[in-house]
């Protein structure tokens, strides 16, 4: 044996360890690097060298550092991180809104609140000009309250269409160093025929920083290039070939960001399909929070301008005029149509809403392609229509879309339908004055003082000023007089004297009497049906008294009036307008109780009740996020341990790492020591 | 399990931080008291919160609601209380002057007196709230309501309007009555019919207010006096009722007979005095007639100057006994307005009750829901503290050990 071989041995020992305590040290300078992979060495045995007594052992050589890794563990941590920041960046928007709802000050109760007991005041004393100055200001109030929220909604969708540009921007720059890594990696690859960790490690962790801006899914290619997915399989990195994002303005709607693809052969919309990250959640906010939030804010202001203005036309103001509508028009509700920028036919379409108490919070889009229209609900994506031709009108979920003009549709027009959407925004009171209050009712009633019995007439109900009646202003057309021409019956009278003539019940005013009640005798056979005969004499049962109006049979002015009592023949009782009856508080008294009337939700809630649903909806989502959120973290927290447990460096170990390759170096070098004496003694014995 | 030291050092960090979140919002819980700060804190206990608030201030609208209509309401029943005082003085002065010894001055005295209380009587049915609205003018309740006309009579420029307030859910009541109601609907005789001497009656006839035997149809009739002398030099007196179309019901020649019940289609009155010859009464059905006007025909006969002193004192007589059951019949439509309005003051006071305690409860449920639990949060501040200090100091520890130590 000679001894340079045990010099040569004691080299690569020494060699070796010194190579296995770099790495050590390297993993100890990277402790606390992000995505870093601790490296480790691998060992083995050289060549040995063959011989007649066998082969004999030439020393350690370096395999190979290697990168320690779990692709499947890694995969983890990257879903998992997208659906964290997803979760928390739905959770950082919506609770946004649940602040801005249950601000005491900022949100819709106390305002509407404020307004209603202005209108209770009014009711109060309705001829005080304060009092209706105060409606009039509250009305203000609650219709900035209003526009405050809706601006705030809007605010936030900027905010939102803001950040969705940059986190796009950093996708597409993260796409662009992950193509320029991919070149790289190939390259170290090529010259040292080895995998090169810290490479590996730095595009690993731009995946992972890609991941919390959005979904993606990766594959690796087998020359170790890595391909981004994103969407539903749109290719974001192919080796070095990088595709781009963008966002892009809805070609519906100018203020709706989409976000598109620009791939080789032309751009396609992939909001639909983009989850997870940062984007996901801020999309999933914007369909799920903040549009159905709007739009119930919108629903409220529509539902109580229109139920409001209702009641209000049907009163009367202090200068005896027929109300005007308080709040804004039912034309300035209508629902908005959102055209595609890219339609092709000549179709316009309007819509009105037709029923507030059916209204739903989501848009709808009517879209014509292959010879069928189809009318969705975009909230869940639910057919509600399908038709071969396109119908004169279309009803639904308390809307109407009318086919105003056009004779060509082409495949793929579409329009997006928003009923409630500027609800909030459009939402004004229109009464200025506060003469123009109608807290009166329209109609008066009375009975003459002469007359002899002790009947008594009704107040008015008004229920239709739109009728005829109404129309001559300050004056009933036209006025009626009720005239008793015995105890027992009376006649309509109008201004001129002349009886109305009403249609004579064709069943007898009494029942048949029964065979039984009548002893056993013949049943007396019914009354043959006749044409309707008129009569100007009307029956009237003094027990239970009489609906004058409509009358018995059923002609209805637009107000309903009661008599009761006992009349005498001569009595009269007038109806008419009820002009300078400016202390009336009958129509004020409606307007207020409208505050506690279900009209909403197919009459199951009043205003405040959709508002609170409103705010607890919201405020369980942002629970739901909140709970969803922490359970998340604690996943991607397990997952991030996992890679840890197996990639990560652990700074005891290393040291226990480095006293043994220290010792290993120090027996090397002992080794190199003997090896030394070896040949000295040999020098030594021949001196 | 490896431990990557990063890692550790991480998670240790984490562990921290959070157990600071949880401990800043308990403070924050106890600093205000609050249990619920935003509605992600507890969604459904937020909804119902809005909605007890809401309850809350539905309720406070009708507490002022009552209020403002209790003051309404008081207001009336003071003023019917000065209507009753100046209808019963009324009363009493007519007593007093149904007297023949009473002189023509003494008469103008009363009719002084009685012309000033019709002009306070006046007054009160003019009276204006503290909008200065008019009380009794229905909802014209801008235009005075009560106003004296050119012939002496009283008109009246509102209508039969009547303000309600809600005072509870699905409960209103009405805060004040027409004037028409009050004050000028009120009919006159004895409610069914009216007893009417002629005025160019001669004799010393006055006829009684009467009532109804339960069959009067309201029709007209007139009962007529004829005398005859007799050969003794008495006179007979005798009488015959006709009725609206000249038809006798009671024949001519039933003698009469001083206080005597006369009787015929369910009308029974009495004649005193001696009727002269041709005097009749006219009996029909009673009319609305407004207070003032009452009193007016009260004045008016009081101030009556006939030649013949006996002819207006019978009048006078007539006109007073008619005046005595009109006042009775002000008086009792004024008691019933104020026992109206005294029972809608029963109601408001019964419904403020329910009200209050309705808020009461309210108020104990909405504190229930949103007002901390202050033990429970104040024993969770101090585990949340004590969970804090222990991870800091297993930090401590924990970190301070490392091989690199010992090497």
């Amino acid at each position: 044996m000679a001894s340079g071989d045990l010099l040569g041995v004691s080299v690569s020992g020494a060699l070796a360890s010194q190579r296995a305590l770099a790495t050590t040290g390297h993993n100890i300078a990277n402790a606390n690097t992000e995505g870093y992979s601790r490296q480790r060495v691998d060992l083995g045995t050289r060549t040995p060298q063959l011989a007649g007594n066998g082969a004999i052992g030439t020393g350690v050589t370096v395999n190979n550092v290697e990168r320690v890794y779990d692709d499947f563990v890694a995969g983890e941590v990257r879903t998992n991180t997208s659906t964290d920041s997803s979760l928390r960046a739905n959770y950082e928007y919506t609770s946004q809104v649940d602040n801005l709802l249950s601000d005491p000050n900022a949100g819709l109760a106390p305002a509407l609140q404020s307004f209603f007991s202005a209108v209770n005041g009014v009711s109060e004393d309705p001829s005080s000009t304060s009092a209706r100055q105060v409606m009039l200001s509250e009305a203000q109030s609650l219709s900035d309250r209003f526009q405050y929220m809706h601006d705030r909604f809007d605010t936030l969708r900027e905010g939102a269409t803001a950040e969705m540009k940059s986190v796009v921007t950093d996708i597409n720059d993260l796409a662009k160093s992950i193509g320029k890594i991919n070149d790289t990696i190939i390259n170290a690859q090529e010259m040292s025929g080895q995998p090169p960790s810290d490479l590996l490690d730095q595009r690993d962790r731009m995946v992972q920083k890609l991941s919390e801006l959005v979904s993606v899914r990766v594959s690796e290619q087998d020359d170790g290039r890595l391909n981004v997915f994103i969407g539903n399989g749109q290719t974001l990195v192919v080796g070095s070939e990088v595709s781009e994002m963008a966002i892009e303005k809805s070609r519906f709607d100018p203020n709706h960001a989409e976000i598109v693809f620009k791939g080789n052969a032309s751009d396609s919309v992939i909001t639909k399909f983009i989850s997870g990250g940062r984007l996901g959640g801020i999309l999933e906010f914007r369909n799920g929070v903040l549009d159905p939030a709007q739009n119930e804010l919108g629903r409220i202001a529509v539902g109580i301008a229109k139920t409001f203005n209702e009641q209000h036309r049907l009163g009367m103001d202090l200068e005896s005029k027929l109300g005007d509508n308080f709040f804004t028009r039912a034309e300035d509700l209508a629902p908005n149509i959102l055209p595609n920028g890219r339609n092709q036919g000549d179709y316009k379409i309007s819509a009105d809403i037709t029923d507030i108490d059916k209204l739903t919070t989501s848009d709808y889009e009517l879209s014509y392609r292959d010879g069928k229209y189809r009318l969705v609900r975009m909230l869940d994506d639910k057919l509600l229509g399908e038709y071969d031709k396109m119908p004169g009108h279309i009803e639904s979920e308390g809307f109407r879309i009318n086919l105003e003009e056009g004779s060509r549709i082409a495949n793929g027009d579409s329009f997006v339908i928003r009923p409630t959407r500027r609800g909030g925004e459009v939402f004004a009171p229109l009464v200025k004055n506060t003469k123009y209050i109608a807290a009166a009712s329209p109609v008066r009633t009375e009975a003459l003082v002469s007359n002899q019995g002790n009947a008594e007439i009704s107040a008015a109900i008004v229920d239709d000023t739109s009728h005829a009646a109404f129309s001559q202003g300050n004056k009933l057309n036209p006025p009626f007089a009720i005239r008793f021409v015995d105890d027992t019956h009376y006649e309509i009278l109008d201004n001129s004297g002349n009886a109305i003539p009403i249609q004579k019940s064709a069943r007898p005013a009494q029942p048949a009497i029964s065979a039984s009640e009548k002893g056993g005798g013949p049943a007396t056979p019914a009354e043959p049906a006749q044409p309707p005969e008129l009569t100007t004499r009307i029956p009237y049962d003094s027990e239970k008294g009489a609906n004058v109006f409509p009358t018995p049979d059923g002609q209805d002015y637009g107000f309903r009036v009661r008599i009761t009592g006992n009349p005498k023949a001569g009595d009269v009782f007038r109806i008419e307008f009820n002009k300078d009856g400016i202390g009336d508080n009958r129509n004020a008294l409606e307007l207020a109780r409208l505050q506690s009337k279900p009209v909403l939700d197919n009459g199951s809630s009043d205003y405040s009740e959709v508002y609170s649903q409103l705010v607890s909806r919201v405020g369980s989502k942002t629970h739901e996020l909140e709970i969803n959120r922490d359970a998340q973290k604690l996943l991607l927290d397990q997952a991030i341990e996992r890679k840890q447990a197996v990639s990560g460096v652990n700074l005891d170990e290393e040291a226990a790492k480095m006293v043994q390759y220290q010792n290993l170096y120090q027996a090397n070098a002992r080794v190199m020591a003997t090896a030394n004496k070896l040949l000295e003694e040999l020098i030594n014995a021949f001196r | 399990m490896r431990i990557s030291s990063h890692q550790a050092q991480q998670t240790a960090i984490n562990a921290m931080l959070e157990q600071q979140e949880k401990l800043s919002k308990v403070q924050e819980q106890v600093a205000t008291g609050r249990r619920i700060a935003k509605p992600s804190d507890d969604p459904i206990a937020a909804a119902k919160i809005v909605n007890l608030r809401d309850v809350l201030d539905t309720v406070q609208q009708y507490q002022d609601n009552i209020n403002a209509g209790r003051a309404r309401l008081e207001l009336e029943e003071g003023v019917l209380q000065n209507v009753t005082d100046i209808l019963q003085r009324v009363r009493e002065l007519a007593v007093m002057s149904n007297n023949d010894s009473q002189t023509n001055e003494n008469r103008e005295f009363i009719a002084q007196e009685v012309s000033q209380l019709q002009q306070a009587l006046l007054g009160l049915a003019n009276s204006t709230d503290i909008n200065g609205e008019y009380m009794f003018a229905g909802s014209k309740s801008k235009f005075t309501p009560f106003t004296r006309n050119e012939t002496n009579g009283f008109d009246y420029d509102g209508d039969d309007g009547q303000r309600q307030i809600i005072i509870g859910p699905n409960r209103t009541i009405p805060t004040g009555d027409p004037g028409s109601r009050v004050f000028r609907n009120i009919k006159d005789g004895n409610g069914d019919f009216v007893t009417l001497d002629d005025p160019g009656n001669r004799g010393s006839g006055v006829i009684d207010p009467g009532s109804t035997t339960g069959e009067y149809k309201g029709g007209t009739y007139a009962i007529i006096f004829e005398t005859r002398e007799l050969p003794d030099k008495e006179q007979e007196i005798t009488y015959k009722v006709i009725d609206g179309e000249g038809k006798e019901i009671v024949p001519a020649g039933t003698p009469y007979q001083e206080g005597a019940a006369i009787r015929f289609a369910g009308v029974q009155t009495k004649v005193e005095g001696e009727p002269a010859d041709g005097d009749f009464f006219v009996i029909r059905p009673s009319m609305n007639q407004d207070m003032f006007t009452t009193i007016q025909r009260f004045i008016d006969a009081l101030r009556n100057e006939n030649d013949s002193q006996a002819e207006a004192n019978t009048a006078l007589h007539n006109e007073i006994n008619r005046t005595l059951v009109g006042m009775d019949n002000a008086l009792g439509r004024i008691l019933d307005v104020r026992a109206d309005v005294g029972a809608r003051l029963n109601a408001i006071d019964g419904q403020q009750e329910i009200n209050e305690s309705q808020q009461l409860q309210i108020r104990e449920i909405l504190s229930e829901v949103e007002d901390l639990d202050y033990a429970k949060a104040v024993s969770d501040l101090n585990l949340k503290l004590t969970g804090l200090e222990a991870s800091q100091k297993a930090y401590t520890r924990v970190q301070g050990i490392s091989l690199f130590n010992h090497i």
